[in-house]
């Protein structure tokens, strides 16, 4: 399944957040979109998961548009943990977990054995087994964010958006998430694309690195080629020093450079 | 009795528990409607009710078969009708103080209502259809400002508020100008059921039941909505569509009431926050139990509304605030005190 955005241009009904922006996202792999806050890497991903309609060019999943799907059928092989969602309190984690089987169901169908094989090994993969007959309000944020993952593992899709799914969680739990989302990517094969703050989750997390910047790709690749000193200076307005660690690029932010980069040449 | 029932959730877990409340709520419908029978100015025994309507050339025969039986079916189905209403709105607006005037149906019913009772009242023979399409206008007209590329539920509550205080404005003035005349305009302000008869059973019914079809048959859509419109969207869900088919759905079940009881805003406020502090927000459990719960509260209320100062009737939106009022706090004041020992 892959999924690509070819010459997409967004906006909220003013103007373009996004323009001219093209992503090749190759199967079974996990693409991460990093860029400074309000450079639209979160619009991009409603882009990609249908919840924003692009005013120019398409996204499409397995060469066919993503408007030209039924909206049900799409959902069983595109799933999305968007950053907003409510849980009702009173809702146990294994309902909410069924939840996700709702595009594989008729209108009128009760559930059936697949089903609730399906909401079992999603509790089961997502490690929200023994938290299953509790109430989500007694859940922690980080209880609460894998059941809500193990919803979108019974939808068994094929590509999964997260859109800043660390947020609000502890460094622990931050890395117990995204070791999961590695697990779903290496043992079931499902495709991820990503919206992370953390520079460093990104850099170990993903195959490939996409930076956004004045409404388009500032420079994307293989985390080495996008996690140097001179990109983030660009994209982010800061200066870091980089080391490598298992081959892997760290950033050591040592500061802002929010003057034009020239004059802070001296310094 | 709060407590007892979340007990036996405890002990004998979610599926005994849920059986139970649909139990208890068929005996209190069932209850409330044979207690209805029996009570009012002539008390009944219930073989003198068999009888009766064996004997239909008897004068209990009028009573039970004319006068007891219709009203009740028509406070059972108005009951039906708002906490249904109210049950859709809340869980649409993720909001729980939504309620059926929310979306205009009672400012909508009661500027049409005033209109006929006070300017025109050689037309009162109209009431009803003009209530009815009062409220269905007025919701019309707040979708109307509240569209904007999709119906979003915060510009609906407050173009509800808008458009609700304009039209009270005008009711108002009207009853200013008219103060001579607001003897029937003060009971369906107040919503009562006072003389009401099969004519109106037969306008209530066709609503109240296509209304409970469809909203049982969409109510695992409505379990998606409320999840949020990116996450209902991310499963497959027509989140517009969905919308609109159940506020169209509300708006005409509570038009309906409307027009027949007059405003009785409460009942669909309280009985379905009632049913989701007992029962949860699964809306598949929430809309039966909603509509049962609504039936049984407005038969009692009007009951005892009959009978507490006979021969006084008083209208069943009184007895509905000073009864259900005091019973919502208690149980939101039991439910708030589980909620922080859990």
């Amino acid at each position: 399944m892959q999924l690509k955005a070819e010459k997409i241009e967004l906006d909220y009904g003013g103007d373009p957040v996004i323009t001219g922006f093209s992503l090749n996202v190759a199967e079974k792999k996990v693409v991460t979109l990093i860029g400074a806050n309000g450079s639209g890497k979160s619009t991009i991903l409603k882009a990609m998961g249908r919840l924003l309609k692009p005013s120019h060019g398409a996204v499409y999943l397995d060469g066919k548009e993503l408007r030209s799907y039924d909206t049900r059928q799409l959902a069983c092989k595109l799933a999305m943990l968007p950053q907003m969602h409510h849980t009702p309190p009173e809702l146990t984690v294994r309902d909410l977990v069924a939840y996700g089987r709702f595009p594989h169901r008729k209108m009128f169908q009760s559930s059936r054995l697949e089903d609730n094989e399906a909401i079992d090994r999603a509790l089961f993969l997502a490690g929200t087994e023994e938290l299953q007959n509790r109430r989500v309000s007694t859940l922690s944020g980080g209880e609460r964010q894998r059941a809500w993952i193990a919803l979108n593992l019974a939808q068994e899709p094929k590509v999964l958006l997260l859109d800043e799914p660390t947020t609000f969680l502890d460094i622990s739990h931050q890395f117990d998430l995204l070791e999961l989302v590695r697990e779903m990517n290496h043992n079931l094969g499902i495709t991820i694309v990503m919206v992370l703050h953390d520079l460093n989750h990104a850099a170990r997390y993903s195959d490939k690195i996409v930076a956004v910047k004045n409404k388009g790709i500032y420079c994307c690749g293989a985390p080495e080629e996008v996690i140097t000193e001179e990109n983030l200076r660009e994209i982010f307005n800061i200066n870091v020093r980089i080391i490598n660690e298992d081959g892997i690029p760290h950033v050591i932010p040592t500061g802002s450079c929010k003057k034009p980069a020239k004059q802070n040449k001296g310094t | 009795m709060f407590c007892g029932l979340k007990n036996i959730e405890k002990k004998y877990g979610r599926l005994t528990f849920r059986i139970v409340v649909f139990v208890l709520l068929a005996v209190f419908v069932l209850a409330s409607f044979l207690f209805s029978l029996r009570s009012g100015s002539l008390k009944l025994d219930f073989s003198e009710i068999i009888n009766a309507l064996l004997e239909p050339q008897s004068v209990n025969y009028r009573i039970i078969w004319l006068i007891r039986l219709p009203r009740n079916l028509a406070a059972a189905l108005v009951g039906t009708s708002l906490a249904l209403a109210g049950a859709i709105l809340q869980g649409i607006m993720r909001n729980p103080l939504a309620s059926p005037g929310i979306i205009g149906v009672s400012s909508g019913a009661g500027l049409a209502a005033v209109i006929v009772m006070l300017l025109a009242p050689q037309y009162y023979y109209l009431l009803v259809p003009a209530a009815f399409l009062g409220a269905v206008g007025a919701s019309l007209l707040i979708f109307a400002l509240a569209w904007d590329r999709g119906l979003n539920p915060l510009r609906l509550i407050l173009s509800g508020v808008a458009v609700s205080s304009i039209f009270g404005a005008f009711i108002s003035a009207l009853m200013i100008f008219y103060s001579d005349r607001l003897h029937g305009v003060v009971e369906f302000m107040v919503g009562g059921l006072n003389a009401r008869s099969w004519k109106h059973v037969n306008i209530l019914w066709p609503y109240a039941t296509g209304g409970i079809i469809a909203s049982l048959f969409m109510s695992r859509s409505l379990n998606i909505l409320v999840l949020g419109d990116d996450a209902a969207i991310g499963l497959g869900l027509r989140v517009e569509r969905t919308r609109i088919i159940f506020i169209a759905i509300s708006s005409l079940l509570a038009a309906a009431a409307v027009s027949v009881a007059g405003l009785l805003g409460f009942v669909g406020l309280v009985a379905p926050h009632m049913m989701r502090m007992i029962i949860g927000s699964d809306h598949r459990l929430l809309f039966p139990a909603s509509a049962l719960f609504g039936a049984g509260l407005l038969m009692s209320c009007d009951t005892v509304g009959r009978i507490v100062m006979d021969p006084v009737q008083l209208p069943v939106g009184i007895i509905m605030a000073i009864l259900g009022a005091p019973f919502f706090l208690y149980l939101l004041r039991t439910k708030m005190r589980n909620a922080t020992k859990s």
